[in-house]
């Protein structure tokens, strides 16, 4: 996590300026965006496998953070926070996709896209592995492995105990040595 | 390949893989949803603690009046009934009628809202209660009474008789020169039965000379009334009722009743045997059989069926429901139902009635004509009496058992009379 931090503040300070959200009485919230969106958007695409879904989701996650700023301040680990409530929130918009898709379908529709999809073309290998992890092992992998989170963080987001989240990744871990062993 | 080894290769793995995100349009994007979206601002918790702890004293400190007027309005185990003349206790005309009428809760408060039985005498059978008349004889027994406590240096504030149709009440105060707030009274009235009920049933029996029974009431403080009281009656073998207080109002706080319990008990034996012994000369008391008692005021569920039916009459109309209306009219007024509706719905949209109007209407006032005299719900107290037209006296008058008036107060503060006659089921009906 601390190196996470510092890598994000270095490329806030390269990227710095770019975000002003209305209404702001303070620069906390931007330097915060600017230092976690995209971890937040690169885990929660490694755990939904959806990069749209989950730039919409990590949006969501802050328009949240915006509105309870006063309380996210006190709290002990706000990144964690926001990392947890990115997942619920992933999960929620994958249900309603679906139930959209369903009624799109019976309706004989088709969705249209809103946003330009944003681009992710990972190794096939790499696709693969993520495809065959449980949805639980994926996203401890891309917790502990992406965003530098510690088993306790990662137990924290994840809302299990820190046995359970040692166990997802010794077998996420397994899976990855046999990608590296044939690559 | 060893656990770090293999944890640099994933994460390496996942670095290289991650999809890149352009900030810039993530920024615009959130930029644009925030548009119009405020920040929930919470009290930080130090004050969010305080709030808290504010509105939880406030819940308690709510809590405890409610339980505080709960308790103060619950019935006691022993409240006191206060035995008072009804015309003393409500027409206070002079300083001693104004003690007198403080007795009058205590008497009325533990009888509500019980229809009265016929053996609670003295209430009178009809409303409004006569005027207490001025009586040297009274006033001699008076001031014999008060000539036996010297140390009291009690005066004689009310001595009168009070003339009911059935028989004739004696009455009179004393006061405690000076006090104002405390007084001794008593009345003195026949009875056919003994102690009333009601007091007799809370009243422990006492000894007094002369007497067939006796009964002393005790609350040191009857909860709600603000008094401080002992009674004590008294019934001779020849039906005479000796009915003693002795009380202090709130006010007079830290003083005693003027005459304790032992002196009550001195004070109703030295009436006893001054009125058994005939050494006071009095007015005549005895009971009159020309009036039969059988109820005190109009038993409720008289009262009630007539309010209920007067009430739906009006809301009936106020709300526009012919048929429910036409529903409460006697059989003999259905064929002109429609005429009767439609006058009554138009005297009542005159009156400046509407529905919005019909939870602002003023109290039913219901009266029944019986033995020359009118009745009323004990819940609506009159001291005088209801201004009834002519033409409804008169019907009144010419079937007093079966018919009854309403009298509600409409919008414009005229008085709707509605009358009302008593069916076979014993159900009441409109009369148009």
């Amino acid at each position: 996590m601390v190196r996470l931090l510092k890598e994000a503040e270095t490329q806030a300070q390269k990227t710095g300026g770019q975000f002003a959200p209305p209404e702001s009485g303070n620069g906390s919230f931007e330097s915060f965006v600017d230092l976690h969106c995209e971890r937040l958007v690169q885990c929660l695409t490694m755990i939904v496998l959806d990069p749209d879904l989950a730039r919409d989701a990590a949006q969501e996650a802050f328009i949240r953070l915006y509105l309870h700023w006063d309380d996210v301040g006190n709290l002990r680990d706000p990144v964690a926070w926001l990392f947890k409530v990115g997942i619920n929130r992933s999960k929620d918009i994958r249900r309603r996709a679906v139930r959209s898709a369903r009624l799109l379908q019976r309706l004989s529709l088709a969705a249209t896209e809103k946003h330009d999809p944003l681009p992710w073309h990972p190794e096939t290998s790499f696709l693969e592995l993520l495809r065959d992890l449980p949805a639980r092992q994926r996203a401890a992998a891309a917790l502990y492995y992406l965003a530098d989170f510690s088993v306790s963080e990662i137990a924290q987001v994840m809302h299990v105990s820190e046995g359970s989240v040692n166990r997802h990744l010794f077998r996420a871990r397994e899976r990855v040595r046999k990608m590296l062993e044939v690559t | 390949m060893d656990k770090s080894e293999l944890d640099d290769g994933a994460r390496r793995v996942f670095r290289r893989n991650a999809p890149v995100l352009e900030r810039t349009t993530f920024c615009a994007d959130l930029q644009a949803k925030l548009v119009g979206r405020k920040r929930l601002h919470r009290p930080r918790p130090r004050r969010r603690l305080l709030a808290w702890a504010c509105a939880a004293l406030l819940l308690v400190a709510a809590l405890s009046v409610g339980i505080f007027e709960l308790a103060t309005h619950l019935p006691g185990p022993a409240t006191i009934i206060m035995i008072t003349d009804q015309t003393a206790a409500q027409e206070p005309t002079s300083s001693s009628a104004s003690t007198s009428a403080s007795t009058a809760p205590a008497a009325t408060t533990t009888t509500f809202p019980k229809p009265l039985p016929p053996s609670a005498w003295p209430y009178p059978d009809y409303s409004p209660v006569p005027e207490p008349v001025p009586s040297a004889q009274v006033q001699a027994l008076a001031e014999l009474v008060a000539a036996h406590f010297p140390s009291l240096e009690l005066q004689v504030d009310t001595a009168a008789e009070i003339h009911y149709p059935s028989n004739t009440i004696l009455l009179f105060d004393l006061s405690p020169r000076g006090s104002g707030q405390a007084f001794v009274s008593a009345t003195i009235f026949k009875s056919d039965q003994g102690i009333p009920h009601p007091q007799k049933d809370q009243a422990f029996e006492v000894e007094i000379p002369g007497a067939a029974e006796a009964g002393l009431i005790e609350r040191a403080k009857p909860s709600g009334s603000g008094y401080d009281s002992f009674q004590l009656l008294a019934w001779m073998p020849d039906g005479t009722v000796v009915n003693a207080t002795s009380t202090r109002t709130a006010k007079s706080r830290g003083a005693e009743p003027p005459l304790d319990q032992e002196g009550l008990k001195e004070m109703v034996t030295y009436l006893v045997g001054l009125i058994a012994g005939k050494e006071v000369s009095l007015p005549d008391i005895s009971l009159s059989t020309s009036t039969t008692l059988a109820w005190t005021y109009l038993p409720h569920e008289i009262a009630n069926a007539c309010w209920g039916i007067a009430g739906n009459a009006v809301s009936y109309v106020a709300y526009g429901k012919k048929a429910q209306f036409e529903a409460l009219l006697v059989p003999e007024a259905q064929s002109q139902a429609d005429a009767v509706y439609q006058a009554e719905r138009e005297r009542f949209q005159t009156s400046g009635m509407s529905a919005d109007h019909y939870s602002s209407l003023y109290a039913v006032v219901i009266v029944q004509w019986k033995n020359g005299a009118y009745l009323t719900d004990l819940g609506y107290f009159t001291q005088t009496k209801p201004p009834v037209p002519q033409e409804i006296d008169q019907w009144l008058e010419e079937d007093p058992i079966d018919r009854a008036a309403a009298g509600v107060t409409m919008w414009d503060k005229t008085v709707r009379w509605l009358r009302l006659e008593v069916q076979a089921d014993e159900s009441w009906l409109l009369v148009p």
